[in-house]
């Protein structure tokens, strides 16, 4: 499977910083993800209460969505999120598409702006524990803070 | 993993009050809105497709081998010997 990121300006005034993932699989069907990383919003602030103060949350907290490209091409209300199970990934595949897709994408803003976490909160069992992995790895190597205590609930903080 | 950080571990509950089903619903609700709002942007300036910009290059570690990422349910399947 071959997998490109590329930096990426959506049509008309979204806000946040985005990415577009486009995978070959070895089959040659292609697919596109767009990444996008935007303030967190109002409604998952109290998540953090527990650990993090309010105004560092409120301005420099991030969080990461994905979504099929699809959503440029489809009627109002057509589409809606595809947990990662109907992706049609085989494990190695999904693997990639964490490990050379959005981690590629997360990595690249972190290294080009200011933030105080960064979240991502995967609907999916298995793409949560890909995430863990993939974050554990290249904790070290990239220099961030890997905040797993809310692991239970499905959200990752990564830290400057 | 670090382990001198003083955070808690996870296998302790998290404080915060929520359950993994309510973070869930919230977070699903959150990308629909989103998906709308993007979807809807592009609508109302004619356009399917946005700006293409360069190329971003890896900075993740490259796997030799998928040893490391073998799925935790095949690899409770594996027999001792």
């Amino acid at each position: 499977m071959n997998v490109t990121v590329n930096r990426y300006t959506p049509p008309g005034l979204v806000e946040g910083t985005h990415y577009l993932i486009s995978i070959v699989k070895d089959v040659g069907v292609e697919c596109k993800f767009v990444v996008e990383i935007v303030r967190l919003p109002e409604e998952m602030h109290p998540f953090f209460y527990d650990q993090y103060n309010a105004d560092k949350i409120e301005n420099d907290f991030y969080v990461v969505n994905f979504f099929d490209y699809v959503i440029f091409k489809q009627d109002e209300g057509v589409y809606r999120y595809t947990p990662v199970v109907n992706m049609k990934f085989t494990f190695k595949e999904m693997r990639e598409f964490v490990n050379d897709g959005l981690a590629v994408a997360v990595f690249d803003y972190i290294e080009n702006n200011n933030f105080g976490a960064i979240v991502a909160i995967p609907m999916d069992r298995g793409l949560s524990w890909m995430y863990n992995k993939v974050l554990r790895e290249n904790e070290q190597n990239l220099g961030y803070n890997y905040n797993q205590s809310y692991m239970e609930q499905h959200i990752h903080v990564i830290e400057p | 993993m670090s382990s001198n950080r003083n955070f808690t571990s996870t296998s302790e509950r998290p404080k915060n009050g929520y359950s993994r089903d309510d973070v869930l619903r919230i977070a699903s609700d959150y990308k629909n809105m989103r998906i709308k709002l993007i979807s809807e942007a592009a609508k109302l300036c004619g356009k399917e497709v946005g700006e293409i910009g360069e190329v971003v290059s890896p900075r993740t570690k490259k796997k030799d081998s998928l040893a490391g990422f073998e799925s935790p349910l095949k690899r409770k399947n594996v027999k001792k010997t």
